[in-house]
């Protein structure tokens, strides 16, 4: 069975292949317009998907050697996400399906992030524990059995991969603030400033990164005169003590979550992945625990096709089919049945 | 030749399919709806035609101006059909096909202006000549407009902003799917077409840069 996965949430338009359930292809165009206004500029990213969604679908099936003509099945995000983003790729990948004379089944953005832990080849057992961190979410996800998830805990505010932007934006570093900080952090203190860990639900999985962006603010402004003397490792120290209280706050949930619901897998999906504090703590913890700790390959963090695709191919699988009536949905929720 | 035309630019929603001297339309006008119907109204021609996709000789899609996001599900579908049955996408100005079946239909003569409301008190604006052929869309400020539309015939999507004009006529009555279809059939009789790899809608603004309030707060 090869499905083709099309990927148009935020700023990526990518397009993938899966071949019973091996990804043959995964095209991503990353828009990088968007760095100059130091955030996603919807209406420009829109416009951006429908230039580039023709020539990367096509890319996807010529680099997996197939055709559009050769696909049993066409998968597409139909939320959560940008609604004009959303709606190209949908609005594209219905269309397709349509006339190809072949089955159409809208994916949920969230499950995908999820199931980018069965692209690789070691891959959890149910149950897990999955936490996406991205530029757009942080959820942390009990993952019972195929298609069964429970959102443990969301953030009320700022998105993990949402606070690094707006810190680096703070410090003067790139877009996006991920790698930036992260670069930075690696050359920093961690101890030098003990940011606050957020105390907001704190026997629940909810969590807030605004109190902490605020508090790095505030720090900001009052450190003035040692920022003046020491710019470099100024920066450095605030970044590694801003980067550890998120990874605390990330990690003490995401493992007390593990503990409770007494699972051996642990998984980490999304962009923020690739933060090497939050790999190389993660590690570690779960060996000290005795846990599997699975986060894909990068290019299968970061938004990208062949999760969709993955989704797609097992959701189709399953005999799931979506109406050609299907829209796009902003706020498309993963635990709706 | 069997072309299928798309009109999705603004709250109309209306699929037509032209064959040789036939024609059919199917319509709907209603805000966001597109997304949801436009393939079941596609679906609904193509069966009452007895059409097969594989016969079309070409997809034709209005392409503006327009509502962003109407234009935008129109163009991504219209892509779409045209990657799986490996036909050419041609595009017909929005206004222009308004016109043209204004005209069919006796409302507009020549002289009459078409206006279509391009927000922030402005319009997007065409003339059409002496022989009945639309002139270049531009971008006209509210003012400017109602000056040249006073005593005139105006074609518009929002009749009610037009008191000053001699007669008016709403344009949303007037984009039709087949309208699109023929006009795009007399394109591709030229021996014109688009590259669907980088085919875009004639959005006529440039883009506003907010930020998303998913990242910025």
């Amino acid at each position: 069975m090869t499905v083709l996965g099309i990927e148009t949430s935020c700023d990526e338009t990518s397009a993938a292949i899966v071949e019973d359930g091996v990804v043959r292809s995964n095209v991503v165009a990353a828009q990088v317009d968007h760095a100059r206004f130091g955030g996603v500029v919807p209406e420009l990213a829109s416009r951006a998907h429908l230039r580039l969604i023709v020539p990367v679908v096509e890319e996807a099936a010529s680099r997996a050697g197939t055709t559009l003509r050769a696909l049993d099945g066409v998968a597409a995000v139909s939320g959560p996400g940008l609604i004009g983003s959303l709606l190209v790729g949908l609005s594209f990948g219905k269309a397709l399906a349509f006339a190809l004379g072949k089955p159409f089944v809208g994916v949920n953005h969230m499950e995908a992030h999820v199931l980018s832990n069965l692209l690789e080849e070691q891959k959890p057992s149910y149950p897990f524990v999955n936490l996406t961190v991205s530029g757009g979410h942080t959820q942390l996800i009990l993952v019972r059995a195929p298609f069964d998830y429970e959102v443990l805990g969301e953030t009320i505010d700022d998105a993990a991969g949402e606070a690094f932007d707006k810190v680096a934006k703070m410090l003067g570093l790139e877009y996006p603030g991920g790698p930036a900080v992260d670069r930075r952090a690696r050359e920093g203190d961690p101890a030098a400033v003990r940011f606050p860990r957020s105390s907001f639900d704190p026997d629940g999985y909810q969590f807030s990164f605004s109190g902490l962006k605020t508090s790095v603010l505030y720090y900001l402004r009052d450190a003035r005169n040692e920022r003046d003397q020491m710019p470099a490792r100024f920066v450095n120290d605030v970044c590694a003590s801003f980067q550890a209280a998120v990874v605390d706050v990330l990690l003490k949930k995401f493992f007390r979550a593990a503990e409770i619901f007494g699972v051996h897998d642990v998984a980490i999906a999304g962009g923020v992945s690739a933060n090497s504090s939050l790999r190389s703590r993660a590690a570690a913890e779960a060996e000290r625990r005795g846990l599997r700790l699975f986060i894909p390959r990068m290019e299968y963090c970061t938004d990208n096709g062949a999760m969709v695709a993955m989704t797609g191919y097992l959701r189709l699988r399953d005999g799931a089919r979506s109406s050609f009536e299907l829209s796009a949905e902003p706020n498309l929720s993963i635990s709706r049945p | 030749m069997i072309v299928l035309g798309i009109e999705t630019a603004t709250s109309v929603c209306s699929v037509g399919l032209v064959d040789g001297d036939r024609s059919i339309v199917r319509t709907i006008r209603e805000d966001r709806v597109h997304s949801e119907k436009l393939l079941t109204l596609v679906d609904e021609v193509l069966r009452e035609g007895r059409v097969v996709l594989s016969e079309l000789d070409a997809v034709a899609v209005s392409s503006g101006p327009g509502s962003f996001t109407g234009l935008r599900i129109g163009v991504s579908a219209a892509k779409g059909l045209v990657a799986a049955i490996g036909k050419p996408l041609v595009a017909v100005s929005t206004l222009a096909a308004g016109a043209i079946a204004a005209r069919a239909a006796g409302r507009i003569q020549a002289g009459a202006w078409l206006a279509m409301d391009a927000r922030q008190g402005e319009w997007y604006a065409a003339l059409c000549d002496a022989q009945g052929v639309l002139g270049p869309v531009a971008i006209m400020a509210d003012a400017d407009l109602q000056l040249q539309c006073a005593g005139r015939e105006v074609l518009t999507d929002r009749p009610a902003s037009f008191r000053g004009a001699a007669v008016v006529s709403d344009l949303l009555d007037h984009l039709k799917g087949h309208v699109v279809a023929m006009l795009g059939r007399d394109r591709l009789q030229r021996g014109e077409h688009e590259d669907v790899t980088t085919f875009e809608p004639m959005y006529l603004k440039a883009f506003e840069v907010r930020t998303s309030p998913a990242r910025v707060r």
